[in-house]
C-alpha cells in the first residue's frame, strides 16, 4: 500500500475520531440536560474549535439552527477573553443573541482545552433553555429588552470554581429556574466530556508530525 | 482475528492477508455462535418496578419491603430452571437529578449485606453523584436525586472462560477432494483442497489453499496458510512465514 494511501486512511481515521468526540459531547448534553427542549427535542449543538476560534468539527446530533451561528460565536468570545488570558478550568458563557446563537434562550458555553499548560482547542456547546424571563417564548416583544435576561460574555467557571452568582441571576429571572440552572451546568458537562476525550485521543495518537489541533496550518 | 457468524469464515483469511494479520481463529460452531451463547448463558430473571420519587424522601423500610418482594418474584422464576445451582442477586436503582430526563444505573449492596436503612439511601445518592461526576465531569450542587426505576436480577453464576491449549501438529491431513475456487488475487480459478470440519482431529494440520466445510459455514484457508484445531475444537489458521 502506498504511503499516500496510508496517509489518506490515517486522515480519515483521525477525522472519524474527531466526529465521535464531538458526538459524545452532544450526547452528554442530551443526557444531562434538564429542559425538555434540549433533552427531548434535541435543540442543541456541540463542536470543537481551533485556537483561533474556527470550528473544526460539529456533532451529528443537534440542530442546524444554531450550529451555524455557533460556528462564529467562539471567535467573539476570544475577542472578549483572549486565549492568553484563560487558564485550565475556565469556562465562558453568554446568551447574547448577537454574540451567541441568535436568541436569548440559547446559552453558549465555551471551554478551552489545555495540554502541557498550552491551549490547544476549544469546545463550545449550546442549548435552548426553557425560560429566561421577559415575555417568554412569544413574538410579542417590541424589543430585545422585553425578550428576557441577557448574560454578556462572562466567566462562568474560574479555574475550576463555579460562579454561582451568574447562575443566581439567571435563576431569579427565569420562570423555570431549576431547568435554567441545570441546562447551563449540563453545557459545562458536555464540554468537559469532549475535552477529556480529545486529551485521551491525543495521548493515544501522539500526533507527532504536525503538532496538535489548530496548529497544523496556522 | 476471530471470525464468527456464517459469512466471516469465508472472508476472514483474505481480509487478514490484506491487513497483515497472521493468525485467525474460527471458533467451533462459528455459524451458530448466538445460539450457543444463549444456551450457555446464566439462567436469569429481572424484575423491574418504576416509581418516580425523591430518594431521600422515601421510607427505607418501604424500599426494603419492595426489593424483597421483587427478589422473591425473580427467585421463583429462576428456581424453575437453575437446578439447584448457586445464585447471585444484582440490585440496581436508576437515578437522576430531579428535572433531568436520563438516568444512571447505580448498584445497591447485595441483600446479604443487611436490610435497606436510611444510610443505604444516602450511600445510593453518593454512589450516583460519584458516577455522575466520573462520567459528566461535575456534580450539580443542591439538587435532589430522584429514583425512576428499581431492578432486581437473580441469576446463576456465569461460567468462567478457560484457557485452551493449541497442541503442535504431528500429522498432515490430506484433502478428501479438490474444488475449483475463484482466487481474486490471481484473477483465476484454482483447485482448493476440500475438508469436512468434523473429520479434523487435534494434532493434525491442513495446508491452504483449502476449504473446511461444516454445517453452518465454510472456512477458506488461503494459500500459504496452515490450520489446526485446539483442544476444544476451535480452528486456528496461521500464515506461514
Amino acid at each position: 500500500m502506498s504511503t499516500q494511501m496510508l496517509h489518506a486512511i490515517r486522515t480519515q481515521v483521525m477525522w472519524n475520531r474527531l466526529i465521535s468526540v464531538v458526538e459524545e459531547q452532544a450526547q452528554a448534553l442530551l443526557r444531562t440536560a434538564f429542559g425538555s427542549v434540549a433533552r427531548e427535542a434535541g435543540d442543541l449543538s456541540a463542536g470543537v474549535y481551533d485556537t483561533q476560534g474556527r470550528m473544526l468539527a460539529q456533532a451529528v446530533t443537534g440542530t442546524p439552527g444554531h450550529v451555524n451561528t455557533m460556528a462564529v460565536a467562539v471567535a467573539h468570545f476570544l475577542q472578549r477573553f483572549p486565549l492568553e488570558s484563560l487558564t485550565a478550568g475556565d469556562v465562558l458563557v453568554t446568551n447574547d443573541p448577537w454574540m451567541g446563537t441568535g436568541h436569548l434562550f440559547d446559552f453558549v458555553v465555551v471551554t478551552p482545552v489545555f495540554m502541557d499548560q498550552r491551549p490547544v482547542a476549544l469546545f463550545a456547546s449550546t442549548c435552548h433553555t426553557i425560560d429566561v424571563g421577559g415575555r417568554g417564548f412569544t413574538a410579542d416583544a417590541a424589543s430585545v429588552f422585553e425578550e428576557g435576561t441577557c448574560i454578556p460574555h462572562l466567566k462562568l467557571v474560574r479555574a475550576g470554581a463555579l460562579n454561582e452568582d451568574v447562575l443566581a441571576i439567571i435563576q431569579a429571572n427565569s420562570r423555570n429556574p431549576i431547568e435554567a440552572r441545570g441546562d447551563i451546568l449540563s453545557l459545562v458537562s458536555s464540554n468537559e466530556v469532549g475535552s477529556r476525550r480529545l486529551i485521551e485521543d491525543d495521548a493515544r495518537v501522539q500526533t507527532r508530525a504536525s503538532g496538535r489541533f489548530g496548529r497544523a496550518h496556522s | 482475528m476471530v471470525a464468527f457468524g456464517g459469512a466471516a469464515p469465508l472472508h476472514a483469511g483474505r481480509l487478514a492477508q490484506k491487513l497483515g494479520i497472521t493468525r485467525v481463529m474460527v471458533p467451533a460452531g462459528a455459524g451458530v455462535g448466538s445460539a450457543i451463547g444463549f444456551l450457555r448463558a446464566p439462567v436469569a430473571f429481572e424484575v423491574v418496578r418504576s416509581d418516580l420519587s425523591v430518594l431521600l424522601k422515601m421510607d427505607a423500610q418501604e424500599v426494603e419491603d419492595r426489593l424483597q418482594a421483587m427478589h422473591d418474584e425473580a427467585l421463583a422464576v429462576v428456581q424453575t430452571a437453575s437446578a439447584g445451582a448457586a445464585l447471585r442477586v444484582l440490585r440496581l436503582a436508576e437515578l437522576r437529578y430531579a428535572g433531568q430526563g436520563h438516568e444512571l444505573r447505580v448498584r445497591l449492596p447485595p441483600p446479604t449485606d443487611g436490610p435497606i436503612v436510611r444510610g443505604s439511601l444516602e450511600a445510593l445518592v453518593e454512589g450516583f453523584e460519584t458516577a455522575y461526576e466520573q462520567i459528566y465531569g461535575l456534580r450539580i450542587p443542591d439538587c435532589d436525586v430522584e429514583v425512576v426505576t428499581w431492578s432486581v436480577t437473580v441469576s446463576t453464576e456465569p461460567q468462567a472462560a478457560q484457557a485452551v491449549a493449541l497442541p503442535p501438529s504431528i500429522q498432515h491431513r490430506d484433502a478428501v477432494s479438490t474444488r475449483p475456487v475463484w482466487e481474486p488475487a490471481l484473477g483465476e480459478q484454482r483447485p482448493f483442497g476440500l475438508h469436512w470440519r468434523f473429520d479434523l482431529r487435534t494434532r493434525e494440520h491442513i495446508t491452504g489453499p483449502a476449504l473446511v466445510a461444516e454445517d453452518e459455514t465454510t472456512i477458506v484457508i488461503p494459500a500459504g496458510w496452515v490450520a489446526r484445531l485446539d483442544e476444544q475444537g476451535h480452528l486456528m489458521m496461521e500464515a506461514q512465514a
